[in-house]
Parts: C-alpha cells; structure tokens; sequence
C-alpha cells in the first residue's frame, strides 16, 4: 500500500484533478500561441496561477510522488511552486497591461501609442518587483540589504552611464508628454521635415523626404522645439499664392478657386477650402489660396493636383493668371564722370 | 501516388426542397441532452473498476473540460458553417474532401453503431415489461419494432421529432433527478471508496495514477455525441443563434446531470464495487434503495427513458450523417432523397436503421466470446474520438488560415480550447492503443474507414455534386485564390 504516496482524500484528488485540468490547458494554450494565433496570452496567465496553487496545495503527496529525486527537499519544492505563483501573477499583470492598456486604453488609431520604451521599463520594474517578493517572502532573504545593494550599485550605474540614463529619462520624458509618434511628421529644429519612424530607449530616427534617416538622440528632441505635423491635429492648413490681373471681380475669383480645389479628393472638406484676397500691388491682384490636407507625406502631389484643379477651371472661365510686376531702376556710374551728369538711366521690367 | 484531393463535379445540385427548418435553441437543447442521456444511466459505471471512485472523479473533470471546450469550438465552426454535414462540412472545408470524407465516415460510423447499442439495450428493458404484460417475444423482434417505431418517428418530420428530443430529454432528467433525491440520504463515501486496492494502489486511487487514463473512455460516456446538434444546422432557425445556445445549455445541463448522478450512484448501496460490474447501474442502486419493496416495472420505465431519448436522437443523428455525404455525392445517391412531403431524408434514415438492426442481430447470433457488442461500443467511442481530432484541427486550421471569416459566435475559449481538447483527444487514442481490449475496435474502425476511403478514392471522387458544403468549400477555396 502506497496511501502516503498516491493523493488519498477528496481535497487530494481534487488537487491531481487541479493539476492534470491546469497542465493540460496550459500545454493546449502555449500550442495554440505557438501555432494558431497569439490572441490567448492574458488568460495563459490566469491557467498558470491555477497550475501553481495547485501544485502548492499539492504538496503533500505529490512532492514523494514525483520531485523527491528532483529536489533536495520538500522547502525547495515549496519554494519554487511559490516562486511560479508570483512569476505566473507577474506574468498575468503583464499580459493584462498588454492587452487593456498598452493596446487597450492607450492605444491610438488600433496602434500602439505609447512608446516600446516605456512599455519595457514597465515590464522590466514588474518582474524585478515579482523577484524581490520571491526573494523576501519565499526565501527569506532580506531585501534592504539587497536594496542598498543596489542603492550602491545605483550611484555606480548612474555616474558611469550618465549619458545613456539622461537619454534614457528623456526618453520617458517624451513617452510622457507625447510630442509625437511613431510615423507622425514633424520638423524638429531647424532640420528638414521628416517622418518619425523608431522612437527607442536612446534614439529617435527620422525618415526625410529623400528616405536618408536622421538620428537624433532623445536628449535633442526633448530639448529642441518639435514642429508637429501630424499631432495632435492632423488637418494641417496649406497657402497657396495666385495673382490676377487688376480689376477682377474678388467674389468670382474666391468662388472658382474655392469651387476647384474641392473638386481634389485628398483636400479635406472640412474645414473648407478658401481664398482671401491679400493685396493689389505690383500691377496685380494677390490671392492666396488655403486648404487643410490630413497626408502631410502625399502634400507635394496634393498641392499638384491642387494646381491642376485651379488652372482647369480658370481657363474654362477663361480668367487668365497674372504675374506680379516689378519695376526696378537700375544707375550706371561711369569712370571719371561726375555724380550728378554722369548718370545714365535705363528702364527695363523684370518679371518675377 | 493519387492526389486523392482531386476531385471532379457532376453538373447541378440536388434538386428539390431542403431540409426544413423549425429547430430554435430549445430543440437543440432537447437535442443535445436526449442524445447523451443514456450514457448517464449506464455505461460510464465500469470507469469505477478501474480508475476507482478518485480515478472516476478525475476522468470525469478531465472529459468534462474537454467536452465543454469541444461544444463551444463546434458552436463557432457550426454557427459559422451551419450544414448539416457538420464534422464532414468542417473538415472538408479545412483541410479537402479527402479528409472531409474520412471525418463523415467517422461520424456515421459513431452514430449508427452507437443507436444499435443502445436499441439491443432499450430492447431488454422493453421485453421485461413485456413479460410484465404476458408478451414474450424474442430480443429481435423487439429491436425490429424499436427501430420501425422511431424511424417512423423521425420520417414522420422535424416539429415531431423535435418536440419528442425535448419531451424524452425532461423525462429522463426528472429520472435522474428522482434518483438523485432518493439517494442523497442514503449516500456514504465509504460505500463509493469500497473497491479494493491492488498492490501499489490506494483507497481513492485503486489502481494508481494510470487508472485515471483507463477510466477516461468510460468517463466520455457522460458527454458522448453531443457534437450532434451540430448536424441539426439546415434544420434550424437562425442557426449563427440558436446553435450556440443549444450547444451552451446542453453542455451546461450534462455537466449539472453528470457529476451528481456519477456520486451519488457510486456512494449508495450496494457500493461501487457491484455498480461498477452493473449493466444498469442506476437501477441496480435504485433497486437496493427500495429494499424489499422492489418495484421492477418503475425502474424499467426509468431505464427506457434514459435509452429511448438517446435512441431517438442517434437514429436523427446518423440520418442526416449519411444523407449529408450522400448529398454531396460521397455516398450512393438514393441515400439523400428527401421525403416528398415531410422533407426528411427518409432512405437514409432506414438505410442506417438496417445496418444498425443487422448489426444487433450479427452480434445476437454469434458467440458471446466473441464480444460484438463490446467490439461495437469501443468502434462508436473510437470513431467519435477520431472525429473530435479532426473537428478541432479544422477549428484550430480555420483560425489560423482563415482569421477573418465570418464567424457569427466565436468560442470563448478560442484556440486554447481547441487545441486542450485535441491534447486530450491524442492523449485518450494513445492510451486507448495500450489497451489491448479495444484493438479490435482500432481494427474494426480502420476496416470501415479502409473500405469508405477506397470507394471515395475509386468511385465517389469522380462523381461529386454541389451540396452546400462543397459549394462553401469551393468558394473559400476561391477566395483563397483571389488573395495570393
């Protein structure tokens, strides 16, 4: 008779039962992360919480059933079933942050919004605070030493990689008060415009127009003046310059111009696209033509098909387009000649 | 090597009216409880010789997860593929007409043998009444008339048949119910843990741990065929509704009936020891409950309720089973004509009752060494095991190759639920393969799984028509295409 042995109540045979349910599902969830899709991660959490209390409320009869080889004694086999219940509630807060926050609450757009960054550091402090409960609460290791342990190796770490951790907080800086996004446009200082591509725990890239990738590390964002494009408001007004001859009717003009650019699908309609008229000078009417675009990237192809929409109905208005006309006197002074006579003059228009 | 994948259409569907449909989440439900009912009268007691009263327990939570995750994963494939083909349909969708056939032979064969078991049982309970009566008339002539009577039944149409599955179904639950208040003041644990341990085993655990593994096939009796509602789709009302619940409640009610019932028959006199070599385990309980007040025609009409219900709903089982693959031309064409008038497939029904009766009668006239009966039961849960392997493939195929199809009800245990009841599923074939008392059943299974593929692979695959589940298949196939 091996009663001592083999799970021998009904707590007992419920716990066997508790465990075989536990392992199975467990083994059939990773398979199926494995292989199918990964869409079951967060309650693969809550299977291995099951899986562990069971083994701790297991303890008594399976411990001689099948670890007594495997481990020295029963304290470490307790220690460990107790260690897998905090890594597994570890792991289910992980999962759960993954699934609600990271890509639940604060995502943006089906993406996700909060820097990989941030995400990470936040990982990284769960584990580590699951691994100091292990430590204090399961193996009675007094963790203050370990923490100024680790105050110590703090001052060490921070002095050593001064650098890398001020751009590492200028990283969390900027995950936090969210200048911009991964694939926002912006203009950052005085560089050319590009669109953010990686934010990491150092750099951040930019992709240019002409597809170079321009480093820049979080320091210089966060400290440099970040021109967005894209965020928070993505409708981003665009101005456009056209002069007609003096005399034309403002109303008519403002009604074609306003009337071709909302012919052009990728121009927002609202708000509406819109013409003022800015001065007469030069011999010319100046209008500038204004219109809110959402794919700051495509505006060079916009601001064409803009330019195509106008000129097509002006001329079907027949309305010609002007050029501004500027005078300009231009005084030759020859060698040896007096300032006052010596003076010839000569007329001629430039066009601009 | 033949692409036995390679497969050519007959112009033209089959002509004529569907299947109709009247079936809401109610009948399902009827349908669902009626079918397995049985296997809570009887059956699943020789689980206690083996694994013990803890074993059982362990048996029966293990099969019920994996009985619960193999009803939602059906409810997803069958709300979003509501034929009546069901495990063929899923299959043949998943994975082509090969495998589709070999999970629609293994359907067929679970249903249809499993309806000739339980006829041979309800037909022993029918003749002691009989006699009760001063009628005595041979087993076979009892079998012929059970088979007659509830073919007829289910020919005569689906509001009949429907409204019998949920009748039946509340007439076995009170039998249970009835035994149950009956027993609980009888019960002693004492009485449950009272097999004796073999060398290395314990009170709760006779045999040890692999108990546990020996007791699960008869632990599947409490939820064997359920997946038969899935067969109900083309006769049901909003199926993406109604066949979910169906499964839902059904599964909730078996699981509420199960485990109570196994319990409590185990824990009352005369002691798990004789209820585990009890043919009637409930009535050999209810008998000692009784004492010497025995009331033998009560406990007959109990024993029927349980087995009618689930006869009756094996025999619409195997019926639309068989006029499925007919339909689409992976069995002779006579076998998926339709009753004229009452729009059941009435050849298939009386073709499958044939095979079943001479089955019964095969395992009547041979010597009872021979073990027919046992031999049948072990292809039935063979046959359904291998189906469930299948279904969950295509499940776990469907979600992986196919994420963004509709899916009107999506399992809420997904993916994991799937692939635990497949573990579970490999897991109980590979331990069934160890025991040598169901080799026979392995050979018998392959025999007819041998024989249907070699007619597909011949004959059928040549000659296939556009049923809705070919032509369902077809289109993904397409769409497929059109994609890469």
């Amino acid at each position: 008779m091996l009663d001592h042995i083999l799970p021998n109540s009904l707590a007992e045979v419920l716990g066997l039962a508790a465990v075989l349910v536990f392992l199975l599902t467990s083994l059939g969830a990773v398979l199926a992360a494995l292989l199918v899709a990964r869409d079951n991660l967060f309650y693969l959490g809550f299977q291995f919480i099951g899986l562990a209390l069971a083994l701790i409320l297991s303890e008594r009869w399976l411990f001689d059933l099948a670890f007594s080889d495997l481990l020295h004694d029963r304290a470490s086999y307790r220690h460990a079933a107790w260690t897998a219940l905090v890594l597994a509630v570890a792991y289910t807060i992980d999962m759960g942050l993954q699934v609600f926050v990271w890509h639940g609450a604060l995502a943006r757009d089906g993406r996700e919004a909060v820097p990989r960054l941030l995400v990470n550091v936040v990982r990284f402090l769960l584990y580590l605070l699951g691994l100091l409960i292990v430590l204090q609460f399961v193996y009675d290791q007094s963790i203050t030493a370990l923490a100024a342990l680790s105050g110590a190796f703090a001052i060490v770490l921070g002095l050593s990689a001064q650098t890398t951790l001020g751009e590492m907080f200028a990283g969390i800086a900027i995950a936090l008060s969210r200048p911009f996004r991964i694939g926002d446009w912006v203009k950052i200082g005085h560089m050319d415009e590009g669109r953010v591509i990686d934010m990491t725990w150092r750099l951040v890239r930019l992709e240019m127009r002409d597809r170079s990738v321009v480093h820049l590390t979080n320091r210089q964002c966060a400290e440099l003046a970040v021109k967005n494009y894209s965020f928070p408001n993505n409708a981003i007004r665009m101005a456009e310059d056209i002069f007609f001859p003096r005399g034309g009717d403002p109303e008519r003009i403002k009604a074609v111009i306003r009337r071709a650019i909302a012919e052009v699908p990728t121009v927002l309609p609202d708000p509406p696209p819109n013409a003022v008229f800015m001065s007469a000078r030069d011999g010319v009417d100046h209008y500038s033509m204004r219109f809110y675009i959402r794919e700051y990237n495509l505006r060079r192809r916009i601001q064409e098909q803009v330019w195509r929409s106008v000129t097509r109905h002006l001329d079907r208005e027949q309305m010609p387009i002007a050029q501004p006309r500027v005078t300009v006197d231009q005084f030759v002074r020859r060698p040896g000649e007096g300032a006052e006579e010596g003076e010839a003059e000569a007329r001629r228009s430039i066009s601009e | 090597m033949i692409r036995l994948d390679a497969v050519s259409y007959r112009p033209g569907p089959v002509g004529g009216p569907g299947l109709r449909r009247y079936a809401g989440p109610w009948s399902l439900w009827g349908l669902a409880v009626s079918v397995v009912i049985t296997g809570e009268f009887a059956g699943w007691n020789t689980g206690l010789l083996e694994g013990g009263f803890g074993g059982m327990l362990v048996a029966t939570l293990l099969m019920s997860v994996m009985y619960v995750a193999i009803s939602l994963s059906l409810a997803e494939l069958s709300a979003a593929m509501p034929h009546s083909g069901a495990a063929y349909a899923f299959t043949r969708i998943a994975f082509g007409p090969t495998l589709g056939c070999a999970a629609g032979i293994a359907q067929v064969v679970e249903f249809t043998l499993a309806a000739a078991a339980v006829a041979v049982g309800l037909g022993g309970y029918v003749r002691t009444l009989a006699l009760q009566a001063g009628l005595d008339l041979p087993n076979v002539v009892w079998w012929a008339v059970l088979y007659a009577v509830f073919i007829g039944l289910n020919v005569h149409g689906v509001v009949t048949l429907f409204r019998l599955a949920i009748g039946l179904a509340v007439v076995a639950l009170l039998a249970l119910v009835g035994f149950w208040v009956r027993a609980v003041p009888h019960f002693d644990l004492a009485l449950a843990l009272d097999i004796l341990p073999a060398a290395g085993g314990s009170t709760w655990l006779p045999n040890g741990l692999v108990g546990i593994a020996w007791a699960v096939p008869f632990a599947v009796w409490f939820y064997l065929s359920i997946e038969a509602v899935a067969l109900a789709a083309e006769e049901t009302r909003d199926p993406a509704r109604a066949i979910p619940r169906g499964f839902a409640w059904g599964i909730a009610t078996l699981v509420a009936a199960a485990l109570p019932t196994f319990i409590l028959n185990s824990g009352v006199p005369p002691g798990a020891t004789i209820i585990g070599q009890a043919d009637e385990p409930l009535l050999v309980a209810l008998a000692a409950l009784q004492g010497d007040r025995p009331r033998p025609i009560l406990l007959a009409i109990i024993g029927i309720a349980g087995q009618a219900a689930s006869f009756h709903a094996m025999i619409y089982a195997y019926g639309r089973s068989i006029h499925a693959l007919a339909r689409a031309g992976y069995l002779p064409d006579a076998l998926a004509r339709l009753h004229p008038t009452r729009r059941t497939p009435h050849v298939a029904l009386i073709a499958g009752g044939v095979l079943g009766f001479a089955v019964a009668v095969a395992g009547d006239l041979l010597p009872e060494a021979l073990g027919l009966e046992a031999l049948l039961i072990a292809m039935a849960v063979l046959a359904a095991v291998v189906s469930y392997i299948l279904q969950m493939l295509a499940f776990l195929q469907l979600r992986r190759a196919q994420p963004d199809m509709a899916r009107p009800y999506r399992s809420p245990f997904g993916a994991t639920g799937a692939m635990t009841a497949l573990v579970i599923a490999l897991a109980a074939v590979v331990l069934m393969l160890f025991d040598s008392r169901l080799l026979p059943g392995f050979a018998g299974c392959a025999a007819v799984a041998g024989a249907g593929l070699a007619y597909y692979a011949f004959h059928a695959r040549h000659r296939l028509r556009h049923s809705p589940e070919e032509d369902a298949a077809l289109a993904l196939g397409e769409g497929r295409k059109t994609r890469a």
